[in-house]
């Protein structure tokens, strides 16, 4: 443990006392330690009258060392910048946090770290890509950096734990609080492999203005940006600035004109960001690059196909082809499909029976009322 | 001197006889009513003491009292004016008593002496011919109303005077009697809303062919403009004529609500209600110190839409668990219990989220969340209750304007006809008539499968993750489906088809 470690942990976690003013009362005082022994005198001429009540109370009741212990009683580690345990990309970064807390059984040192980010309510294409990503990620040792947040964050970050990567998630609250709920389990899994980051003291509920200051962290953290989906208008153009600010370099996941979903994709790529097109490249970008699993690779992709011919009629694999990425209904599936030649007397009751088929073999899945897309 | 007169009274969608009795005697001069009465019953001293002065006659400065017995029951309704005036008339002496112990009379007084009509003559018509009266005197105005019952004379006055006569001589001034009977039989007469008229969406027709053939309750899901009224309009023009027997029934309810001029259901064509969002539970079920039939009995042996069924208020959907299981709809007021009849077929209409698009990513705004939340607002039982459920897509120009031919709507009836006698048939002897009806008992009995067929379900079932319920409404709506096609036998392509209308949209929002 560094010198001051307790102080600077006692002083983060006064209430309503932020990064600016625990760095001003500390260069101010000469030290963590200094801050602390401040007289209510001195602390005036740093401190507004609100602040400087609170901090005075915090100094009567609460101990540094007890501050810090109790954090480690709950396996939380308190890391403030000058350790050497906080990481250094973070230390980089304008406005780098004052500390962060972790949580977790993973480690963030070494490892090249991306993150990937993009809309929560995403496409079947953005969850598909996401889930891609993240599972490429974790299988080249990389480590992913997202927010946890519902839509592509969290699929990615599931996918890179399931293919038992490590990931962190970088949070607008404090690290034992979850937010949003349903992804409590997801909590859970990303502490098993990874880490929890937050700059906000344990118990600190989420707040808006907490998730544009927790994505200068997301991009602070990474080498590099995936975005895979976003809108016009989407706060994933939050942490690109933020990326774009730090020097960060930004991959982003094209989509099709049409769609809304990847319009803001598009337009970064138009405005000169790189496009996504294969995992080796996007590997390229990293420190340390480690590409252990190339053939393993081509394997798989080998087996996904065949088992995509596998014991399908024929009626089937044209229907499936029918399918998409993204959900379409059975009407305008059929329409097209009676189009075909081939197809034209076809019947909805045989075309609902390759359909239902294939829901059997988990090729396409229905999302909303009569609406299909394409599993792989 | 005592004289006795028959009238009646409706206590719900029953109705029940009433005996006035009047009395004419010394003492102080006055008009005096009793009886458990309702205070627009009492209000009729008034109407009849000027009322019977405007037809010219006084009455003499004595002691009248009225008494409408059964005493314990709560009398309502203005339809005892024309019996009051009659017993007094009687007791008076101008006219000869006893002449009208077979008969029913009902009517509202005005000052003038005209008779207007009342609410629930159907009933009470139906009533008196149980009970072995042979006339009913009735207002001109419920004429139409009364002469669906057969095997009772219906005498219909246009005022105290025609009355009057009619007692003395047996004749009705200057109007011609017993019209010839308005029953017009459901024949050739064009729908106002016929699936012909309905462009695309062959989906949606399919489902409201396969929901009116089954009695099955249905939901349609599509953003908005996707001719989702339209279609739950059409429907009424595809189910069967009403029988006989179904038609009073129907027509009691309305006869009651006071509502049989609104309406024009003299027609005989099947009730279709579509109560707004912003209903409330009283009008949806029934209310009213004095409940009248709601929207759900104004239903019954015909279509209740919802539109937008999402908004509907949770409590009010809630009212429907009663009429969807039991057919009948029992509302609980301090004067006692009232029972209407709900016998509808539930055809509900919603968009998918709440900006309507959803699954359509490119339009849709709303977060998963949402969506959950948007389909969650109905509640389970109801929503277990319907059996099919069909998307709708929004149409294309072409479509609209299309010159494709489509099928009307007499065609498709014709099948459905098809269908529901199979049903008839089958379910003979039991105490249900449709598919929609089946218990798991029946289900098993009537939808067994061929070895083949079961293996194939037997998949679906694990491959689906469908649950025991979904299973037997699967197997219902695949019946109904052979039953169109009338197949003897379920097979493997109508249970494909009966899936693809199966209702779970409560897990599907995960990736």
């Amino acid at each position: 443990m560094e010198k001051g470690t307790e102080y600077a942990c006692w002083l983060h976690n006064i209430p309503g006392i932020g990064n600016k003013t625990i760095r001003k009362l500390v260069e101010y005082a000469g030290g963590e330690e200094a801050a602390y022994r401040l007289s209510q005198k001195e602390a005036q001429n740093i401190l507004p009258p609100g602040k400087l009540s609170t901090f005075c109370k915090w100094q009567c009741e609460k101990e540094p060392a007890e501050v810090y212990e109790n954090l480690i009683n709950r396996k939380i580690q308190f890391v403030p910048w000058f350790s050497k345990q906080f990481p250094e990309k973070l230390r980089e970064i304008p406005d780098s946090p004052y500390a962060v807390y972790l949580r977790g059984n993973g480690t963030i040192q070494g490892a090249g770290k991306v993150a990937v980010i993009g809309a929560r309510s995403c496409s079947a294409y953005g969850a598909r890509m996401a889930e891609f990503i993240g599972k490429e990620l974790a299988e080249a040792g990389v480590v992913v950096v997202s927010g946890l947040a519902r839509g592509i964050d969290g699929i990615g970050q599931r996918a890179a734990i399931k293919a038992g990567g490590c990931t962190v998630g970088v949070l607008g609250n404090g690290v034992d609080v979850y937010y949003p709920k349903e992804n409590g389990r997801l909590y859970e899994e990303c502490m098993e492999q990874g880490i929890l980051l937050s700059e906000y003291a344990p118990g600190t509920a989420p707040k808006t203005w907490h998730f544009p200051a927790r994505n200068r962290i997301i991009s602070g953290l990474s080498d590099l940006v995936i975005v895979v989906e976003a809108r016009e208008k989407s706060g994933t153009f939050i942490t690109v600035d933020m990326a774009l600010e730090q020097g960060r370099e930004v991959v982003v996941v094209p989509g099709r004109f049409t769609d809304d979903l990847s319009r803001g994709c598009n337009r970064l790529i138009g405005q000169g960001a790189q496009i996504f097109t294969s995992m080796e490249e996007v590997l390229q970008y990293l420190p340390v690059c480690i590409k252990k699993q190339n053939e393993k690779g081509t394997d798989k992709e080998e087996k996904e196909e065949n088992s995509n011919i596998e014991g399908r009629e024929e009626l089937e694999e044209k229907v499936y082809t029918l399918c998409d990425y993204y959900p379409r209904s059975l009407t305008e599936i059929y329409e097209e499909l009676l189009r075909d030649e081939r197809y034209r007397h076809i019947k909805m009751t045989q075309m609902l029976r390759a359909v239902v088929n294939l829901q059997i073999q988990g090729s396409i899945i229905e999302k909303g009322k009569n609406y299909y897309y394409r599993r792989n | 001197m005592v004289s006795r007169i028959t009238s009646g009274a409706v206590h719900g969608i029953e109705s029940f006889l009433v005996c006035v009795e009047v009395d004419v005697s010394g003492g102080l001069p006055g008009l005096e009513l009793v009886g458990l009465l309702s205070s627009e019953v009492r209000e009729a001293k008034e109407r009849v003491r000027v009322a019977l002065k405007n037809a010219g006659i006084s009455l003499p400065p004595m002691r009248i009292t009225v008494s409408l017995s059964p005493a314990d029951l709560r009398k309502e309704g203005s339809a005892f004016d024309l019996p009051i005036a009659a017993g007094i008339l009687e007791s008076l002496g101008i006219l000869k008593a006893g002449r009208m112990k077979e008969t029913v009379i009902v009517g509202e007084l005005g000052l003038d002496g005209r008779v207007k009509s009342v609410r629930g003559i159907l009933p009470i018509v139906l009533e008196a011919r149980k009970q072995g009266m042979r006339e009913c005197v009735i207002p001109a105005g419920n004429e139409e109303e009364a002469q669906l019952v057969d095997g009772i004379r219906i005498r219909a006055v246009e005022s105290l005077q025609d009355y009057i006569q009619y007692t003395k001589d047996g004749t009705f001034p200057g109007k011609k009697q017993n019209r010839e009977k308005m029953l017009p039989e459901r024949g050739e007469q064009k729908e106002i809303y016929d699936f012909a008229e309905m462009g695309g969406n062959a989906r949606v027709r399919r489902a409201a062919e396969i929901a009116a053939a089954g009695f099955h309750h249905m939901l349609m899901l599509g953003p908005p403009g996707s001719g989702k009224t339209m279609a739950a309009k059409c429907i009424p023009g595809i189910l069967p004529p009403l029988t006989r027997e179904e038609r009073l029934e129907m027509l009691a309810v309305y006869s009651v609500a006071g509502k049989w001029k609104e309406d024009g259901n003299g027609q005989g064509r099947r009730p279709f209600v579509a109560p707004h969002h912003t209903i409330t539970p009283q009008a949806l079920s029934g209310g009213g110190s004095v409940p009248r039939p709601g929207a759900v009995s104004l239903a019954h042996r015909g279509v209740l839409f919802l539109d937008e069924m999402t908004e509907f208020k949770r409590s009010t959907l809630d009212l429907l668990r009663q009429p969807l299981e039991e057919k009948k709809i029992l509302i609980t007021r301090s004067y006692g219990n009232y029972t209407y009849p709900a016998d509808f077929m539930l055809v509900a209409a919603a968009n998918p989220c709440p900006c309507g698009y959803y699954p359509d990513m490119k339009r849709c705004s709303c977060t998963e969340n949402e969506v959950k939340r948007y389909m969650g607002r109905i509640s389970g039982p109801v929503f277990d209750r319907i059996d099919l459920c069909v998307e709708t897509k929004r149409l294309e120009y072409s479509e609209l304007a299309g010159k494709e031919k489509r099928e009307d709507s007499r065609i498709i009836r014709e099948r459905v006809m098809q269908a529901r006698k199979l049903q008839e048939k089958r379910f003979q002897g039991r105490n249900i008539w449709f598919n929609a009806q089946m218990g798991s008992g029946e289900t098993e009995q009537f939808c067994a499968l061929g070895e083949r067929e079961r293996k194939f379900v037997e998949h679906i079932f694990e491959a689906l993750e469908l649950s025991a319920r979904g299973y037997q409404k699967t197997l219902k709506v695949a019946r109904t489906i052979a039953d169109l096609e009338a197949s003897e036998r379920i097979r493997e392509e109508h249970l494909c088809e009966a899936l693809s209308f199966r209702m779970d949209m409560r897990k599907d929002t995960k990736h």
